[in-house]
């Protein structure tokens, strides 16, 4: 997420869309993957266990009915164990509060105070997905504050509307941690979604609640079973949830500890499911012909394939594509020949249907037979061309936006060029334009959020122009530009030289903050909207859908704060909460990493964006003169 | 237009039909020429086929060379003496569905042999990683049987277009392959020489009032035949 950022770019030099190539539908590829992409699990639907949230924190909600009409005022006790803390008061008025923490030694500070209280401080920070307008008050206390400290919160009616409500944000730094995962992997309307928690140490879960706020703004609040662990509710409408887990556990000194993790959990409308494969024989392709006749719902379409050779199932290649109306896969004859296996055995396993906007599985299917016409197999191919890998579908996909909106602002059509993408809700281009040079254009597609796959096709737009192009992308734009390349013909299947795809801080696994920003988005806003692409799931469902050759097209670098010796260091207080270090304010190194694809190293010293503490990771000129230098075009 | 030496290779006699000569001719230019960049005019290469008035085209193949970072920018005509024109190729790839896009083929560089002979049409040969990404014997856009019977001698043109900006190329090398048949009818015999025997055979034909030696073409027999079938012997043959 680039996360509004604020750069003052002052140089765009084209709005690079053509009006000459009005497209309502688009140009897919046939993806196909080689077994060892299945071997390695790269194109497996990702285990739900491993993609939870892990959280330190707890975000309290303050809500307006918890305080009386004289009383403006609300105390949580925090049990510090000597390593210090962090409180963050989220009003959800600005300045509607004003909090106050009390150590047992009788120091205190006031959220109010500019002068640091000895082992305390107070700064002002915004939330990176907002406009940067709304600082939050945020006490830091150190080490040496702690030791049992209570922390008591006073409203005091500063706005005339005391009774606003909002979250309290805060941290004890506990060793151990709160983690959730969405064990339901279908997440579609009318089927329970399951939660699963569990405290890292295996210490007992106390009491597990969680609110569950419903597309349309519906708050539930669910309380588990006894015992359980499992928080299950069932979505009746379509859309993103927003769901605030709470867990009370108590710690290695008996002390009640509560922890919450934060989840945007997107439910889709279940589809027809797929018919059986009727198997046709194109020019030198077979056919899986799967059409469930559900017009203009476009998804995806994935498979493993699989036959028998010298007496053993063996795994021939790996298919998936996108599709409308027509629901098909084709297998180049030449896997077939390139496996050694009979035709007459094949099947379909792992078949997937995912939503192409939100990658909702939308259908899983185990194994599927496939009755195989008698074919001649051509030679095996000695080794897997790049024209086994992508092959034009037999059938075109309707364009969910129209190409003629977009205007020629001047540029020559046909150039080669290197295109600076930015990231989810961006004020404009990130990256410091000077340190570019040659023919270079500007992705502009500000303050909106998009799926990845339509972010892929305003890319593809806005490049029509263009008989060919590399990336350099900031955040979301990486993502969306590999799944371009991956599923769409484009100009980045023509361009040439070193790198197509180079990136800095793109969430390849996702971000909590997804989570947490779709919570809090209920007061605070969530920058341009929701985005379930971006969550761990949706990110992971995503990247299941990337083969390896389509990974080895990109080259990509994270940041971080620079980490000081015995200093707290953050690019961002109130996310800094809510990730895990070594993060860049919005995107944790560990969940930056995009495995197969090429790792430039992770620098410590820059930020996401601009407005956090190091410099913009954008405006780093050796990587920027290194991406200018190496870029396909 | 463009000038350039043009290299006139006979390569052989190779049949010798009723009343014909067949013969196998290449005709090359290496002009290493510019192509320019986005303009429709192009390149205009000229070949002097150097052959009697009467030499008449039986068949035609091109080969080509040529170095260009996007063939899809490119166009080739081929223009006879008389000013039949026809496309070898026309922006491969376009238009296109998927691949290669709307720019046409990028593949990079020509070297091939334009032929009827061919099944592959040039237009659709496209790879991203092939270079020449068109070669090998290729189908023309046009079929090349259209200059079948016109006159071989004179200068033909090939004119070689860029219709697309940022990309340029060279025209390395082109050779016009002829087949052509040269009438020569009082060689009554076909031995290539006009001598006693065809007089003879001429004769005898005309007493048994064989077609060939109605040289009038009036379905009779008489003196007038006689005095063409001699003059045309008086002239002689190429």
């Amino acid at each position: 997420m680039s996360m509004m950022n604020r750069l003052g770019v002052g140089v765009v030099i084209a709005f690079l869309s053509c009006a000459c190539f009005g497209q309502s539908q688009l140009d897919v590829k046939q993806v196909s993957a080689p077994p060892s992409d299945i071997r390695s699990q790269r194109v497996a639907l990702p285990d739900p266990t491993q993609l939870g949230v892990t959280s330190h924190s707890a975000l309290i909600e303050v809500r307006p009915e918890q305080l009386e009409d004289n009383l403006a005022q609300f105390s949580l006790a925090l049990n510090l164990n000597d390593r210090g803390g962090r409180v963050i008061f989220m009003p959800a008025q600005p300045g509607a509060w004003v909090g106050e923490i009390k150590t047992n030694d009788n120091r205190t500070i006031n959220s109010r105070d500019v002068q640091a209280v000895q082992g305390m401080s107070v700064i002002k920070e915004p939330l990176p997905w907002g406009d940067g307008q709304q600082l939050f008050d945020c006490i830091d206390i150190k080490d040496n504050a702690a030791g049992g400290a209570v922390a008591s919160i006073d409203f005091v009616n500063r706005v005339g509307d005391h009774r606003a409500g909002g979250y309290i944000l805060y941290t004890t730094n506990p060793d151990e941690g709160l983690y959730t995962y969405i064990q339901t992997q279908s997440t579609l309307v009318g089927s329970p979604i399951k939660l699963v928690s569990s405290i890292t140490d295996g210490s007992a879960i106390v009491n597990l609640t969680a609110v569950v706020r419903s597309p349309g703004g519906e708050r539930s609040e669910i309380q588990s079973q006894p015992g359980s662990d499992e928080i299950v509710f069932t979505p009746r409408v379509a859309g993103s949830y927003a769901i605030r887990v709470e867990c009370a556990y108590r710690d290695s000194k008996n002390q009640l500890v509560i922890l919450t993790t934060q989840h945007q959990i997107h439910v889709e409308h279940p589809a027809v499911a797929l018919g059986a494969a009727n198997v046709e024989v194109i020019n030198d392709q077979l056919v899986f012909k799967l059409d469930a006749g559900e017009p203009n719902r476009r998804v995806i379409i994935a498979a493993e394939v699989w036959g028998r050779a010298d007496g053993k199932m063996v795994p021939v290649c790996w298919l998936s594509r996108v599709c409308d109306q027509r629901r098909s896969l084709a297998l180049d004859l030449r896997w077939i020949a390139h496996a050694g296996v009979d035709p007459q055995t094949l099947e379909l396993r792992e078949l997937r249907m995912h939503d192409v906007d939100s990658f909702v599985p939308l259908q899983i299917i185990d194994r599927m037979a496939i009755d195989v016409p008698a074919i001649n197999l051509p030679d095996a191919p000695v080794s897997i061309s790049p024209d086994m890998l992508q092959a034009q579908s037999p059938d075109h996909v309707r364009s969910p936006m129209g190409f003629d909106e977009h205007i020629d602002r001047g540029a020559l059509p046909g150039g080669h060029r290197l295109l600076l993408v930015h990231g989810y809700c961006s004020d404009g281009n990130p990256f410091t334009t000077s340190h570019f040079t040659g023919d270079v254009a500007i992705f502009h597609d500000p303050f909106v959020s998009k799926s990845t796959d339509a972010f892929a096709i305003e890319i593809l737009a806005q490049t029509s122009s263009m008989k060919s192009f590399g990336v350099a992308a900031h955040s979301q734009g990486a993502m969306a530009a590999l799944h371009l390349s991956t599923y769409y013909f484009s100009g980045l299947d023509w361009a040439r030289g070193e790198r197509l795809i180079q990136s800095v801080g793109a969430p390849y696994q996702g971000t909590a903050l997804a989570g947490n920003a779709a919570v809090l988005g209920d007061i605070f806003g969530f920058g341009c909207g929701e985005n379930a692409d971006m969550t761990y799931v949706g990110a992971a469902n995503w990247l299941s859908l990337i083969p390896s050759s389509a990974r080895e097209n990109v080259w990509y670098s994270t940041t971080s704060f620079e980490d000081r010796p015995f200093a707290f260091d953050y690019c961002n207080f109130i996310t800094d909460l809510l990730l895990s270090d070594p993060d860049d304010g919005v995107i944790e190194r560990s969940a930056g990493q995009l495995p197969g694809a090429h790792n430039e190293g992770h620098l410590e010293g820059w930020c996401h964006t601009t407005g956090m503490r190091d410099p913009a990771q954008c405006s780093d000129l050796n990587r920027n003169q290194q991406i200018n230098a190496r870029a396909r075009r | 237009m463009n000038t350039s030496k043009a290299i006139s290779v006979s390569i052989a006699i190779i049949t010798l039909l009723s009343g014909s000569h067949a013969h196998a001719d290449d005709f090359c230019a290496a002009p290493s020429a510019l192509i320019p960049d986005n303009a429709i005019a192009g390149v205009t290469i000229p070949i002097e086929i150097e052959a009697s008035a009467n030499a008449l085209i039986d068949t035609i193949e091109v080969s080509i060379e040529i170095n260009h970072a996007w063939v899809g920018d490119l166009s080739i005509l081929l223009r006879s003496p008389n000013g039949t024109e026809i496309a070898l190729l026309h922006r491969p790839g376009i238009p296109s569905t998927g691949f290669p896009g709307p720019f046409g083929c990028g593949g990079r560089d020509i070297n091939a042999l334009f032929t009827d002979q061919s099944a592959q049409p040039a237009e659709l040969l496209c790879s991203y990683d092939a270079q020449p990404v068109i070669t090998g014997q290729v189908a023309p856009n046009q079929m090349l049987s259209v200059f079948a019977g016109q006159p071989a001698a004179g200068t033909w043109l090939i004119i070689v277009a860029d219709h697309s900006p940022y990309d340029q190329g060279t025209l390395i090398s082109v050779c016009l392959s002829t087949n052509t048949t040269t009438s020569c009818s009082p060689d009554l015999n076909n031995d290539g020489n006009l001598d006693f025997f065809d007089v003879s055979a001429f004769l005898g034909a005309f007493s048994t009032m064989n077609p060939i030696a109605d040289f009038t073409n009036d379905g009779e027999f008489n003196f007038f035949d006689v005095s063409a079938f001699l003059s045309a012997f008086s002239a002689g043959c190429p």
